[in-house]
């Protein structure tokens, strides 16, 4: 089990991390999902020990491990550029560890060859890296990594330099994979989908902070924060007021449109009559032509984009622009069109704000520092 | 349109023109007197087993070999300093590892005899010691190593600074300590700056003569041997020598473009 504890990192004076808190268990696979910049991989360095954080504990199996270097840690990484030597063969890449660690021949061949046999690349044993396809370069990578039977694995965006078709051929065979192997897996991505498919929970960081930590439908249909919201793609936000609570309903009143209109809602544990509060919904949540539903007004189309199968549209409703996402069969308007707008009550989710900041849990009293040295036992 | 755009086409066309002379007259030219020289004169071609030619060219490529040994056993791990390490005056090293990149030899055999001359700054104790370093064989092979270090150094920090920092961590990742990692990718991955470093180098060496001249005492190299030759009068003696470095540097070129191109 792989843990970090109010981990915090600065580069000169941009903070890059900030009071990150996690803990992953074995079999488990977090995925760490944000934009590019957000310090996905600089966490991932700290953990591998490639990177010394500033403030916080690096915990590996009950044992404080800040101060063991990288060839200590037995902590595989699969790097996004892969990393492979290029003047070693596939075979060579995926021994190099074990040689390095002087373990017999017949050792090293029989794990390689059984690692190649795992990942179906047993047939490009002696073949020059530059002669691997993307796809058999990551397997390579992975191969690499797995042999060595790390503790926990570390896989920094391993698809993003594939093609989207082998791409998504390959996350679900990689999440096969790393369900067999059932060893500790953080995977770092800024694709949603594969963060969905991947993840057996997924931190949603931003500028340095871990946003929310979630199973991955709590993430996509509950997020907590506005990033969050947006990220998972609701990227409809309603700044509002509750006006009325009954037992299991409340109103709320929007205010962030030109003009305030009411929609009624799921009643939220966290909704106080006049209180403040942010609502999020995703946009195949907002129907448009049907005039039936919960909460139903009326909205004037002011912008339709095709993307893919699917069209994304933006609708105008009391001055407010909401997003929904319909198929090109399902919509006979155009822009400027009136249309009517419709929500069930139960799309919108309440945005608590929380981020969680707060540590995953102090280092146990019984986690004896050894006097400022090298390691920590935890007894 | 057309007479505008015809403008450009003429003044490079003119520009190579340019350069191409200038080109013939400072290489070819000079080679094209040397066959001159070599047919008004004939070479006696006995003379290449003579003691004139045959002593200098044996020094020449003996301590140039020992140099470039020496530039390679120093220049590697002096680049790998240099690239991968930030300590205190690091700057300023990698400074004086360029100097004599830019210093006239004649400054660098002086600076030698400061130092290792009968009462230099080591001269003195290693010759109370009895060991005597000015106008010796070994003082060619430090003059030689003075210009010859730097293209070690810089031919195998280029190389050195192409390799992927990832490549690093991967193999910090994979249990291998610094020296492994040196061993086993940094310097597999440098096998061509190595390889360009040691070719430019050894090239240097063999043709040093500024800093080789106030060093090296009654020892002569090749390109001494020529000055002393061509201004003693002995033109045959001096053709024949200069047609040998020139052979020399021919085969160094090739080998060179040869390890580039691989």
């Amino acid at each position: 089990m792989i843990e970090l504890i109010n981990i915090a990192k600065k580069f000169k004076n941009k903070v890059v991390l900030n009071d990150i808190s996690l803990s992953v268990g074995k079999g488990e696979i977090m995925v760490l999902l944000g934009a590019s910049g957000c310090g996905k991989t600089t966490q991932l360095k700290i953990i591998a020990g490639l990177v010394r954080q500033d403030r916080g504990d690096v915990v590996l199996n009950n044992k404080v491990i800040n101060n063991s270097p990288p060839q200590e840690r037995n902590i595989g990484f699969v790097f996004q550029d892969y990393a492979l030597f290029p003047h070693k063969d596939a075979f060579e890449n995926i021994a190099f560890g074990l040689k390095i660690s002087k373990l017999p021949r017949n050792e090293v061949n029989s794990r390689v060859c059984k690692t190649m046999e795992m990942l179906e690349i047993g047939d490009f044993r002696n073949e020059r890296i530059s002669r691997l396809s993307g796809g058999q370069k990551q397997r390579v990578a992975l191969a690499r990594a797995l042999v060595m039977d790390p503790d926990v694995l570390l896989l920094d965006e391993p698809l993003s330099a594939l093609d989207p078709v082998l791409r998504e051929k390959l996350r679900e065979e990689l999440n096969a994979i790393l369900k067999n192997t059932g060893i500790a897996g953080i995977y770092v991505t800024h694709d949603l989908t594969e963060a969905m498919i991947v993840g057996d929970k997924i931190a949603i960081m931003n500028e340095g902070e871990i946003q929310q930590i979630d199973k991955p439908d709590e993430v996509f249909y509950r997020p907590k924060t506005e990033f969050a919201a947006r990220f998972v793609g609701a990227r409809n936000i309603l700044e509002g007021r509750v006006v009325e609570l009954n037992r299991d309903e409340a109103t709320i009143e929007v205010i962030n449109g030109s003009n305030p209109f009411k929609i009624r809602t799921l009643k939220y544990p966290l909704f106080e009559r006049q209180k403040n509060i942010s609502l999020c919904i995703h946009p195949e949540e907002v129907v448009l032509g049907l005039r039936e539903g919960d909460n139903l007004m009326r909205g004037t189309i002011t912008g339709i984009i095709p993307n893919g199968p699917a069209l994304k549209i933006t609708v105008d409703i009391a001055g407010l622009k909401l997003y929904a996402t319909t198929t090109r069969r399902l919509l006979n308007y155009e822009v400027n069109d009136e249309v009517w707008v419709s929500f069930s009550r139960n799309a919108f989710h309440p945005l608590c704000g929380k981020k969680c900041r707060s540590p995953a849990r102090e280092i146990p009293a019984s986690c004896v520092r050894s006097g400022g040295s090298k390691e920590a036992l935890c007894r | 349109m057309p007479i505008r755009s015809c403008y450009p086409a003429i003044g490079v066309k003119f520009a190579t023109s340019i350069s191409l002379l200038v080109f013939a007259l400072l290489i070819i030219f000079p080679l094209i007197a040397l066959v001159f020289n070599i047919f008004s004169a004939p070479v006696d071609f006995k003379a290449l087993s003579s003691r004139s030619v045959i002593n200098p060219l044996i020094l020449s490529v003996l301590t140039a070999l020992i140099s470039t040994a020496i530039s390679l056993l120093v220049g590697v791990p002096l680049a790998y300093v240099l690239t991968y390490k930030s300590f205190p005056l690091r700057d300023v090293l990698d400074t004086m590892v360029n100097l004599p990149f830019v210093l006239p030899p004649s400054v660098a055999g002086y600076l030698l005899l400061l130092t290792f001359g009968k009462y230099g700054l080591l001269g003195y104790p290693l010759n109370i010691l009895g060991i005597t370093i000015m106008f010796t064989t070994f003082a060619i092979v430090i003059a030689q190593t003075f210009v010859a270090l730097p293209f070690v150094v810089k031919s195998v920090r280029a190389t050195m600074e192409d390799i992927q920092p990832s490549l690093i961590d991967a193999a910090k990742t994979l249990g291998a300590r610094e020296f492994e990692i040196f061993r086993e990718v940094i310097l597999p991955l440098s096998k061509t700056g190595v390889l360009s470093g040691t070719i430019m180098a050894y090239a240097r060496a063999i043709g040093e003569f500024g800093a080789t001249m106030m060093v090296g005492g009654l020892l002569v190299t090749l390109p001494v041997a020529i000055y002393a030759n061509a201004i003693g009068g002995d033109r045959e003696t001096a053709n024949v020598l200069a047609v040998v470095l020139i052979a020399i540097a021919f085969t160094i070129l090739t080998v060179f473009k040869r390890v580039v191109r691989s």
